[in-house]
């Protein structure tokens, strides 16, 4: 019965994992997207082959993040992990009707909080882990922000009196292939390590795996397949409120944010900092539409979107709350 | 006002002040980026300085980046 258990919960995590990939795929392929420089169908290839490939290249130190820095092991259970899934997935399905950018990230951490909190009380919380987490909330867009503000002034400094345009428009398309791709690359390094880091809390509660266990490798491949089907079935809701509505952006633009973005997913990734590629994303378009002019920005769009941020863990952990007591009341 | 410079400013005061809170392995990120905001946001009201204090001719009347980026997309395919 508990095998049972256990396989319904990992299935559930790649769905999220599944759904993560649908929902974020609008960040991965915007910027490609609204630049017209791939069709949106070969965009969406694009992203998902590098969201696949991701495991190749980065370690699986987010995923023990999220297995060992969010509450303490003793406390995870089938139920725990069930709960917090649930209002991960609740959230996240939400604010995608809604069509608002937030960060499944941020509401698997929040439900895994929320659902541990149900079952034992505040003490269970490791403060360090959700207080590195909580910081790089705020960082990890101004860190986007901020490189992709610099590359745009550097390369308007490099191309400023450069005289055949077409031809410098046509090495910017090339070049948002690459950062696209970067981009998709880092996703599917933090956005999957979450999943797997679910996986790893889950079998180390079933007993499967001892405390000090890695991420088998069999683990890997799911979660990076979950995510890269899930941007291959993406939905396009939330392509025209990151591509359009938050700023306009152009080939060169979309160049910087996407190798911002892809830089601080990167470095984020190796440090073992689960961050919101979301927000990362978003913080990187910002500082393209600041280096133009600040009132670039639709600052009302991008005031909607911090607004659901703030709400994010708060809203998944009530959800993964209510979710463990109805369980528990059942069980 | 150069309201990029003031943002900037903001966003420097921001990680500046989330420094303390970040564990001691990360802490150069926040602070790191702090003096990169402050330099930026230097940069910015230098920039609009000159816009708003030199006469034409000098250089800051040249075509600005925005400009540029839309000459790029009016004739890119």
């Amino acid at each position: 019965m508990e095998t049972l258990a256990l396989w319904t919960v990992i299935l559930i995590a790649l769905g999220f994992d599944f759904v993560n990939g649908f929902h974020d795929s609008a960040n991965s392929i915007a910027t490609v997207v609204s630049t017209r420089v791939l069709s949106p169908r070969l965009a969406v290839v694009w992203a998902a082959f590098f969201n696949f490939i991701a495991f190749l290249v980065f370690g699986t130190h987010v995923a023990n993040a999220i297995a060992k820095d969010v509450v303490h092991q003793d406390v995870l259970s089938i139920g725990v992990v069930f709960a917090g899934l649930v209002g991960a997935i609740a959230w996240g399905l939400i604010t995608f009707w809604l069509a608002l950018p937030t960060s499944s990230s941020h509401a698997l951490v929040g439900g895994l909080a929320g659902a541990a909190v149900a079952k034992a009380g505040t003490h269970v919380l490791v403060i360090n882990g959700i207080r590195t987490i909580a910081v790089f909330i705020v960082l990890s867009p101004l860190i986007g922000l901020a490189l992709s503000f610099v590359l745009m002034v550097v390369v308007y400094w490099f191309t400023y009196r450069y005289e055949r345009v077409e031809r410098l428009n046509r090495g910017f398309r090339r070049t948002q292939l690459v950062s696209a791709a970067a981009y998709s690359l880092g996703h599917g390094a933090n956005d999957a390590q979450k999943t797997m880091g679910v996986i790893l809390a889950l079998l180390i509660a079933a007993g499967h795996l001892g405390k000090h266990a890695g991420v088998p490798l069999w683990v890997v491949i799911a979660c990076n397949a979950a995510i890269a089907l899930g941007t291959l079935m993406g939905g396009w809701r939330i392509v025209k409120t990151m591509g359009s509505r938050l700023t306009r952006l152009q080939p060169v633009g979309g160049s910087c944010a996407e190798t911002a973005a892809a830089a601080t997913l990167f470095f984020t990734s190796y440090a073992g900092i689960p961050v919101s590629t979301t927000h990362t994303i978003t913080g990187a378009i910002v500082g393209v539409g600041s280096a133009q002019r600040l009132s670039a920005v639709r600052w009302g769009v991008a005031g909607r979107v911090v607004w659901a941020w703030v709400l994010t863990i708060p809203g998944a952990a009530i959800v993964a709350a209510v979710t463990y007591w109805i369980v528990a009341a059942l069980h | 006002m150069d309201r990029r410079g003031l943002f900037f400013l903001a966003s420097a005061a921001v990680s500046i002040a989330l420094a303390p809170a970040t564990d001691a392995k990360h802490r150069w990120v926040p602070e790191w980026l702090a003096l990169l905001y402050v330099v930026l946001a230097i940069l910015s009201f230098l920039d609009y300085w000159s816009r708003h204090h030199l006469p034409p001719g000098t250089g800051a009347a040249e075509p600005q980046p925005p400009a540029r980026d839309e000459e790029l997309t009016r004739t890119g395919r």
